[in-house]
């Protein structure tokens, strides 16, 4: 599982996760991405090339989503793949964490 | 184990050791054997949605020991954690038999936990049980001497 972070413009982090985000990724991830949360306010985390996902790696994205709402921001999901974003609405996770795709601009999902 | 009579003749067995990193095994080996079966990918996916959460519960709650040492050697040496895992291969659906030696615990009547918001009273984790019934079907559990028996179908 490979993590990278970018500041994008209007004070908006965007993380991309690659590889499968199982037990084993989200143990790999799971420090890093919630510090960088911790530290950011609006986060976008692009999904596309994660190509499986597991309850352990959802936890990491609620934890991460908790702490950028409590530095008064959000974390939205980007362009997970249909598997994926199969797993994300099944456990209504899309409920508290919006899921976008790569044309949605981000200025308006922050509100920046 | 025996086959029914509705049977194809296909079927795979497998042992794993109770560990985290035998769970990317086992993904990486019913990945495979779907694959041959459901060119499409969708029961690969979910034949591994349902074998990473079966197989997540059992290494992190299966002996006493915490979740934090679950990846350490067993310390039970007599009885180290296993997790065995049958798939047969009928006409309309692959049958899943996944047994273990850990402690009881009855997946098919525990509760399945959907997120519910908002955010703030969100607490993370617990969402593992809702993903294998809403990827598998039939799902059945039974107490056996040793441990554990679950079985769950993947319609074809």
């Amino acid at each position: 599982m490979k993590l990278d972070v970018v500041d994008l413009e209007n004070d908006i982090t965007k993380i991309t996760l690659s590889g499968r985000l199982d037990i084993k990724g989200a143990l790999d991830i799971d420090s890093e991405f919630t510090a960088v949360a911790e530290a950011k306010k609006n986060v976008v985390v692009d999904l596309s090339d994660v190509t499986f996902l597991a309850s352990l790696g959802i936890r990491t994205l609620i934890v991460g989503a908790k702490a950028t709402a409590n530095n008064g921001g959000k974390l939205v999901l980007m362009n997970p793949q249909p598997n994926v974003e199969a797993v994300l609405r099944s456990s209504n996770v899309d409920t508290v964490m919006p899921i976008i795709n790569v044309t949605t601009p981000l200025a308006a999902v922050f509100g920046v | 184990m025996p086959l029914s009579p509705q049977t194809s003749g296909i079927g795979w067995h497998r042992v794993f050791s109770g560990s985290i990193a035998e769970i990317a095994v086992a993904t990486s080996w019913i990945e495979k054997i779907a694959a041959s079966l459901d060119p499409s990918g969708s029961v690969a996916f979910a034949m591994q949605i349902c074998v990473e959460e079966l197989m997540s519960n059992i290494v992190r709650h299966g002996r006493v020991h915490s979740f934090s040492k679950a990846y350490l050697p067993d310390a039970d040496a007599d009885n180290p954690l296993s997790i065995s895992i049958d798939i047969d291969v009928l006409a309309d659906r692959i049958v899943m038999t996944i047994e273990d030696n850990g402690r009881p615990f009855d997946v098919a009547k525990a509760p399945a936990k959907q997120v519910q918001g908002p955010l703030e009273h969100v607490r993370p984790g617990g969402l593992g049980i809702q993903l294998i019934k809403s990827f598998g079907s039939n799902i059945e559990y039974r107490r056996t001497e040793s441990g554990n028996r679950v079985t769950v179908d993947f319609m074809r």
